[in-house]
């Protein structure tokens, strides 16, 4: 019997793209909840307990800890601890049988020092010579605060002593210039002058370092550190609510605005930040009129022969070139040759050590550029395909010139366009690693690329990136959770920074498409 | 009911001082393949001429050469004269971008810019860069006038030039093309896209533009050609086949083809 008909198979159909787009979504959810929690995780208040080890001796040991996991019948207890001897946190990870938890007589404090550390201890007390009736009291918040004003003013007191000494050290390097010899009445009357200051500010900072603040340890045994290394200090077990959603939005203020420390294990990641973005600006700049110049000059102007077809052709597969390529071309090209080349002309008198010959933003933000081009330039030619000739023509006929068309019609109209290609390749430049450890990014810059010494901003410079960052992060997360957690979190930052500036341009073009909407 | 009223001279008794484009066998290929063979015409001032011819007779490429839009496609090749005053147009020397000033032009679909009412008119003259921002005004609203859109637009003149209707579009369009004051207007089937009411609209505007302007229209509608134009071109195959005053080229064709053409045996 022949068949009549032929079967729907439309049930199968749907069911296979809809299973894979649910793959694909479940995939992406997946990420960004991974990424969301391990990252998060970074920012969250973790309780402080009481316990007795038994290290592999046989020896028992009382620490205060941080506990990570507060699963209390698990096989393998993780805590923190601080190592004195050491200076830092240690992770331990504990079997259940050689940890016993203790009561907690004393609240725990968990103090949170300035190099990235966290010092637990109870009985706290605070110590300095300004405090009456006597100068070692018990810890209290109005203590605290008093105290740190008191520091906070002969920091000011100190930086301020900074500033009027860098000015009369170069005077007296002038004056050595000049000639005048080591027992001249000038030489001698500055050199006493800065002598005077630099024992006022040493005295000062002798002030600051006797401001203490005392500690017991679990062993009952008692240390001291002096109060300014200390960031804050903060009670996790007896906190509200509130408390704790403050405290965590403090930890992410300095996850933003601080320094890595403990090379990148601790600590924020604002130069990384400042790098990054400092890095997607300089590439738009760049390549947004390069690649937009291009692409009219393809679409308007090339003549329609083979040399434009296979210079089109290039363009769109360059796109496809590794990463890494561009870096190694970046480093050989805008560093040995360009960089090279400025320093002797511009710099000759700081050779053989490199200004421009050496790694740094400009050349980052350049190698950059290159990379994200093709994206720019087939964007925008997508876009002035879409100028609808009728426009052009008409613009033409009221007596235009080709170039008032170009700027007045085509350019508006492809704006949105544009704009996207802007979104495209600023998304890429933000994630791209490979290339900027060729040349430019480092894992820790010591002086951000711009401040407030002439010329303001320093393009040779090495930056710090926050891609770069979880690279290095990805080194450390191996041994410690608050390390991993730290890159997570410079995951969730770089997520961040692209979702953001992907909104704002999409917007951007949102409100271009509006504007210029031609049907 | 008179409608419109006609100027009946014939061409052959017309001065050199009533001709407003004077074309001298001129010819024209467009991607090497001859479009225009050698065609001359004399078109009077302040009257509107009409060309009418199949589609891909060369209509509108006539037409096109009047301003040099031709030159915009690429693979272009123009010989003869076309002298508008005093001037040959097709003399390389020729400042095209002001040519199109002198000699404005309107498309078949109507080709609004994406922005408002007021820039779209004003085009032109910002272009320009020689008029004050208050000779603008007066001279979009006069434009507006006499395109018989200004009672229409005056409310909103800053809003997009998108939300006007079909026929509103194309008024705007002839706006914005006498807004620069020329001395030729062309129209490329300029109501071939429009409704009836709209096309009537149109055309009792021409009427009234050429008391200033001369008009040169192509259309495709042999009822538009005879009740409006005064004169009337038929085109066939890149040849001018027969040019005289509408009511003899109507009514009195010398040529077997225009006869053809205009009874409809023509396919």
């Amino acid at each position: 019997m022949t068949k009549l008909y032929k079967p729907d198979s439309s049930f199968i159909t749907i069911n296979l793209t809809a299973t894979a787009a649910a793959i694909l979504s479940l995939a992406l959810v997946g990420l960004i909840l991974y990424v969301l929690i391990k990252g998060l995780s970074y920012f969250t208040l973790y309780p402080t307990v009481n316990v007795q080890i038994t290290d592999k001796y046989g020896d028992k040991h009382l620490h205060y800890a941080q506990l990570y996991h507060s699963d209390k019948i698990a096989e393998q207890h993780v805590i923190s601890i601080y190592q004195q001897n050491i200076k830092k946190n240690q992770q331990l990870s504990v079997h259940k049988a050689n940890i016993v938890y203790k009561p907690i007589i004393h609240p725990i404090w968990t103090l949170n020092l300035t190099n990235g550390s966290h010092i637990f201890a109870s009985q706290l007390a605070l110590h300095s010579a300004s405090l009456s009736p006597e100068p070692v009291q018990r810890y209290s918040s109005a203590t605290y605060s008093i105290l740190r004003d008191e520091i906070y003013q002969l920091k000011t007191a100190s930086r301020q002593l900074t500033s009027e000494l860098i000015p009369l050290n170069q005077e007296l390097a002038e004056l050595v210039q000049r000639g005048f010899s080591i027992d001249s009445a000038e030489y001698q009357d500055l050199y006493n002058q800065i002598i005077r200051l630099m024992n006022q500010q040493q005295h000062l900072d002798e002030q600051r370092d006797d401001i203490k603040i005392f500690y017991q340890r679990a062993d009952g045994s008692t240390a001291q550190i002096p109060l300014y290394q200390v960031d804050y200090l903060v009670n996790t077990n007896e906190l509200s609510w509130l408390e704790r959603m403050s405290v965590s939005a403090l930890k992410i203020w300095y996850f933003i605005s601080d320094d890595p420390k403990q090379s990148n294990s601790a600590g924020g990641v604002f130069p990384a930040l400042f790098g990054t973005l400092l890095l997607v600006f300089l590439m738009t700049v760049l390549v947004m009129p390069l690649g937009v110049l291009t692409a009219l000059y393809l679409h308007e102007y090339a003549p329609d022969n083979y040399f434009t077809i296979i210079l089109r052709t290039i363009i769109t597969n360059l796109a496809g070139i590794p990463a890494i390529v561009y870096g190694v071309f970046g480093l050989g090209l805008f560093v040995y040759v360009m960089g090279t080349s400025i320093d002797q002309w511009f710099y000759p008198e700081t050779l053989p050590s490199p200004t421009f010959g050496s790694p740094g933003l400009l050349w980052a933000a350049l190698t950059m550029a290159l990379l994200t081009l093709p994206v720019v330039i087939v964007s925008t030619e997508e876009g002035l395909r879409q100028v609808p000739e009728s426009l052009k023509n008409g613009a033409m006929a009221l007596g235009a010139t080709k170039y008032e068309m170009i700027r007045k019609i085509v350019i508006p109209i492809a704006s949105p366009s544009i704009v996207t290609g802007g979104i495209l390749a600023i998304a890429r430049a933000a994630g791209e690693v490979a290339p900027l450890l060729l040349v430019g990014a480092v894992m820790s810059a010591p002086v951000l690329p711009i401040d407030n010494e002439f010329p303001y901003i320093h393009l040779e410079r090495q930056f710090m990136h926050l891609g770069v960052l979880v690279f290095d992060g990805v080194f450390h997360s191996q041994t410690s959770i608050s390390a991993s957690s730290m890159m997570f979190a410079t995951c969730l930052l770089l997520i961040l920074i692209v979702l953001v500036l992907n909104s704002m341009a999409s917007w951007l073009r949102y409100r271009l498409k509006q504007q210029y909407d031609w049907q | 009911m008179k409608l419109f009223s006609r100027k009946k001279t014939a061409l052959k008794k017309l001065t050199s001082e009533d001709i407003a484009v004077n074309i001298e066998s001129l010819s024209v290929e467009l991607n090497k393949k001859v479009v225009l063979n050698n065609i001359s015409m004399r078109i009077p001032a302040y009257s509107i001429t009409s060309i009418i011819g199949q589609s891909g007779c060369g209509k509108s490429t006539l037409l096109n050469s009047m301003n040099r839009m031709n030159e915009l496609i690429t693979d272009h090749k123009t010989t003869g004269h076309i002298w508008i005053g005093k001037r040959d147009i097709n003399h390389k020397r020729e400042n095209v971008a002001r040519l199109r000033t002198k000699v404005g032009m309107v498309f078949q679909q109507p080709n609004p810019f994406p922005m408002t009412i007021y820039e779209n008119v004003a085009f032109g003259l910002v272009l320009q860069r020689q008029f004050s921002r208050r000779q603008i005004d007066d001279a979009v609203e006069k434009a507006l006038i006499n395109a018989g859109l200004w009672d229409e637009v005056r409310d909103r003149l800053h809003e997009s030039a998108m939300i006007l209707s079909g026929g509103q579009q194309q008024r705007l369009m002839i706006a914005r093309a006498l807004a620069l004051k020329p001395q030729i207007l062309l129209l490329d089937e300029p109501t071939s896209a429009l409704d009836p009411l709209a096309t009537l609209f149109i055309e009792e505007l021409m009427q009234s533009l050429k008391q200033h302007t001369t008009i040169v229209m192509v259309t495709h509608n042999m009822q538009q050609a005879a009740r409006i134009s005064d004169y009337t071109a038929f085109i066939h195959k890149g040849e001018l086949i027969e040019y005289a005053d509408s009511d003899n080229l109507f009514t009195q064709p010398k040529h077997k083809q225009t006869e053809d053409y205009i009874t409809g045996r023509y396919g």
